[in-house]
C-alpha cells in the first residue's frame, strides 16, 4: 500500500541531473549521431546504404542512450561519455552542414 | 536475469511503471488498432458483405483506361497509379506532383473509383491526395488504419506521438526484459490462487514475457515507420545535402532519367500484367500498378506483387509502356540492389506480419492482443495498488474506459458505416467518424455509473461483448443478399468475421454475466470477502 508522496518530493526528479540526461540529452544524441553517420557508414552500390541505415537504425540508438542513461551506476562518467559523442558527431554535422567536408 | 544494483533496479521498476501510466493508455490504442488492422484487407471485405471481384487487375481494363486517359488534364498523366481496395474496387489515380498550400510537394489529380466487374465509375475526386474525401467502399478499415497510424491526429503531429509510443513500448519491453528474475520460468508460470492481486501479478508477468519479442520488433518497426519522414529524412537532407530534401529523395527512390516527352501511344496494361505472371519474371498477378508519362516515349510500367513461391518479399518489376517489353526489376530504393533496400522491405515484412502468409497475421493479431493485456494488467495492478488515493481511483476507471471502450468506439464505428454504407454511401464518412464518437460517449458514461473496480469492469465487458455480438447480425441486415452472401466464391473473410465476433462476444457477454452472479452469491453470503474482491480486481481475461 502507497501512501500520498509530500508535495515537497513529488517532482524531486526534476533536480536529478539523471533525469535530464535520459531525457533530453538521450533524444538530442541520436538525433545527432543518425545525422553524422550519414557521413561516415559506406554509401554500398546504390549509393543509399549511408542515407537510409541511419533511419533504420535511430530507434536502437535512441534506446541504447536511454538504457545507457538509466543504468549506468557512475553518473558522471556517463555524462562525460555522453557529451562526448554529442561533441564529436555534432563537430561532423556542422562541419558537414558549413561544407568543411565536401 | 540481469543482476543489477538495487538502486538501477528500483530506477528501471519506476520507469517501467510510471512510462505506462503517463502513456500507456495511448500505447494501448495503438497495439490494439495495429492488432486488428493486420486484417485489413479482410475488415474491408467484411464491411462490404464480400470482396466485389479478386483479380480485377487482369481484367480487361486497357480500354476504360483510356477512355478516362483522354478526357483529363494532361499533366495529371505524369503518374497512374492502380489498385484494387480492400473492398474490391478498382481505384485509378491519374496524378501529378505539385506543391501544395504549405509547400509541400504532393500528389495532385483525379481519383476514379470503378466497379471491377464493368468498369464503370463509381465516384471521382478530383484535387490534392490529402484534400480528397476517403472512398466509401473501403472507409472502415482506413479508419482504423489512420486510428493505428496517427491516432487521427494532423501530420506530423500523428506521427510523432506514435512514433514516441513506439519508443516506449521499446522501454517497458526492454525494461520488463531486464527486470525479469526467472525468464524462461516465467513464460510456464502458472498464474497462483493465493489472492486476486498475486494472480493478477502472475498474469501480467506471463503474458508480458511471451510478448517481450514481438512487443520490441514491432515498437523498433513501428517508431522507424514514424520518424523516418518527418524527423530522419529532413535531419539527413540537412546534413548531407545542405538541407535539400528534393535531392535526397531522388538519391534514396533513384533520380529520375531524362524524360522523352514525344507523344507515343501507350501499350496499354493487359499484355503486361499477363507478362508479370511469368514464372521468369513474377509468377503472380500484381497487387499495385504504376505508369509513368502515360502516352510519352518515356512511358514505364511498374508492377508490385505480394510475396510468391515461398520468397519473403515481393517483387517490383518494371516494363517500357510503348512496346511492353520487360526491363527488370526495380529495387525499392536507389537504382541498384542495396542492403538499405532489404532492410527496409524486411521492416515492413516485419512490422505488418507478412512473413508466413495468414498464419503469421494470426500470431501477430494474437500477440499484438497478448501486449494489450499486458498493459491492461500492468495498469490495473498498479492503480489497485495505490487504491486509497482518489486520483488512482480516477485512473483505474479511466483505465477500463479506455481498454474496454476501444474496441466499443471501434465497434460503432462500424456500426455506423453498415448502416450508412448500403444507403447513403456519400454519408460514410462522416457517420463512421460519428459512430466512433458515440461510441466513445457511451463508454464514458458506461464507465462512470457505477462505483469503481469490478462493477464497472462488468458492465463495460457486458456493453462490449453486446455490441460485438450484434456487429454480424447488423452486416447480416443491411447487406444486400443476405444468406446468399455466405455462398458466394470469397466470402471467406466475410464468413470468419462473423464467426469470429460473435464467439467474441458471446465470451465476454458471458464472463460479464457470470461475475455479476458470482459478486451477487458472494455479497449475499460472505460480506468481506465481496468487498475485498470489490476493492481488489477481477483478472478476467
Amino acid at each position: 500500500m502507497t501512501t500520498a508522496i509530500p508535495a515537497t518530493r513529488r517532482f524531486r526528479y526534476l533536480w536529478s541531473s539523471r533525469f535530464w540526461l535520459a531525457s533530453f540529452v538521450a533524444l538530442i544524441l541520436p538525433i545527432v549521431v543518425m545525422a553524422s553517420m550519414s557521413l561516415w557508414l559506406p554509401a554500398g552500390d546504390a549509393k543509399v546504404d549511408n542515407l537510409v541505415i541511419p533511419l533504420i537504425l535511430f530507434p536502437l540508438i535512441w534506446a541504447a542512450c536511454f538504457f545507457y542513461a538509466v543504468l549506468e551506476t557512475n553518473l558522471k562518467r556517463a555524462w562525460l561519455v555522453m557529451l562526448g559523442l554529442l561533441l564529436v558527431n555534432g563537430g561532423m554535422v556542422a562541419a558537414s552542414i558549413m561544407g568543411l567536408l565536401s | 536475469m540481469i543482476k543489477l544494483p538495487k538502486p538501477s533496479t528500483f530506477r528501471l521498476l519506476n520507469i517501467h511503471g510510471w512510462s505506462a501510466v503517463l502513456m500507456g493508455l495511448a500505447l494501448y490504442v495503438v497495439v490494439l488498432t495495429g492488432a486488428i488492422v493486420v486484417f485489413e484487407h479482410e475488415i474491408g471485405a467484411w464491411s462490404v458483405s464480400g470482396h466485389k471481384m479478386d483479380g480485377a487487375l487482369a481484367g480487361k481494363i486497357d480500354e476504360r483506361l483510356s477512355e478516362l486517359a483522354e478526357s483529363i488534364p494532361e499533366e495529371y498523366k505524369e503518374e497512374l497509379t492502380l489498385y484494387q481496395n480492400s473492398a474490391g474496387y478498382l481505384v485509378a489515380f491519374f496524378h501529378t506532383h505539385e506543391p501544395n498550400e504549405t509547400g509541400q510537394i504532393e500528389n495532385k489529380g483525379i481519383r476514379y473509383v470503378l466497379d471491377p466487374a464493368s468498369l464503370e465509375v463509381v465516384s471521382q475526386a478530383e484535387g490534392f491526395d490529402s484534400n480528397m474525401p476517403g472512398i466509401a467502399s473501403s472507409y472502415l478499415g482506413r479508419f482504423f488504419v489512420d486510428l493505428h497510424v496517427r491516432l487521427h491526429a494532423p501530420n506530423p503531429i500523428g506521427l510523432y506521438l506514435t512514433g514516441l509510443l513506439g519508443l516506449l513500448l521499446m522501454v517497458s519491453a526492454v525494461s520488463g526484459l531486464i527486470l525479469h528474475r526467472h525468464l524462461i520460468m516465467d513464460m510456464f508460470l502458472s498464474p497462483r490462487n493465493k489472492s486476486i492481486s498475486l494472480k493478477a501479478r502472475d498474469k501480467h508477468t506471463l503474458a508480458g514475457t511471451w510478448s517481450i519479442p514481438f512487443s520490441i520488433i514491432v515498437a523498433f518497426t513501428g517508431a522507424f515507420f514514424s520518424f523516418a519522414t518527418t524527423l530522419g529524412l529532413p535531419v539527413i537532407a540537412i546534413t548531407a545535402f545542405e538541407g535539400d530534401q528534393q535531392k535526397a529523395i531522388e538519391t534514396i527512390m533513384g533520380v529520375p532519367e531524362e524524360i522523352d516527352t514525344t507523344p507515343t501511344p501507350f501499350v496499354g496494361l493487359e499484355s503486361i500484367v499477363i507478362k508479370s505472371q511469368q514464372d521468369n519474371i513474377a509468377g503472380s498477378l500484381p497487387t499495385f500498378i504504376v505508369v509513368e508519362h502515360w502516352g510519352q516515349a518515356a512511358a514505364k510500367v511498374t508492377t508490385f506483387h505480394d510475396p510468391a513461391n515461398g520468397n519473403l518479399f515481393g517483387g517490383t518489376h518494371v516494363f517500357s509502356g510503348v512496346n511492353g517489353e520487360y526491363l527488370g526489376t526495380k529495387p525499392r530504393l536507389g537504382t541498384q540492389p542495396s542492403l538499405g533496400a532489404d532492410l527496409i522491405a524486411l521492416i515492413g515484412v516485419l512490422h505488418f506480419g507478412l512473413f508466413a502468409g495468414f498464419l503469421s497475421k494470426i500470431i501477430w493479431l494474437s500477440l499484438g492482443l497478448a501486449t494489450c493485456y499486458v498493459t491492461y494488467t500492468g495498469l490495473h495492478l498498479w492503480t489497485v495498488r495505490r487504491h486509497k488515493q482518489a486520483t488512482w481511483r480516477v485512473m483505474n476507471r479511466l483505465v477500463d474506459i479506455t481498454c474496454y471502450g476501444t474496441v466499443i468506439a471501434m465497434s460503432s464505428a462500424a456500426f455506423g458505416f453498415l448502416i450508412t454504407y448500403g444507403r447513403s454511401p456519400e454519408r460514410v464518412v462522416d457517420w463512421t467518424i460519428n459512430g466512433f464518437l458515440i461510441g466513445t460517449l457511451l463508454s464514458v458514461v458506461a464507465g462512470c455509473v457505477r462505483p469503481v473496480g469490478v462493477s464497472t469492469t462488468r458492465l463495460l465487458m457486458g456493453v462490449m461483448g453486446g455490441l460485438l455480438v450484434a456487429l454480424p447480425v447488423v452486416r447480416f441486415a443491411t447487406a444486400d443478399g443476405g444468406w446468399a452472401v455466405y455462398q458466394l466464391e470469397g466470402s471467406a473473410a466475410v464468413i470468419g468475421m462473423d464467426i469470429s465476433l460473435l464467439l467474441v462476444g458471446i465470451y465476454y457477454s458471458a464472463t460479464a454475466w457470470r461475475a455479476t452472479e458470482t459478486a451477487k452469491g458472494d455479497i449475499s453470503s460472505k460480506p468481506a470477502l465481496a468487498t475485498k474482491a470489490l476493492q481488489g480486481q477481477v483478472s478476467n481475461g
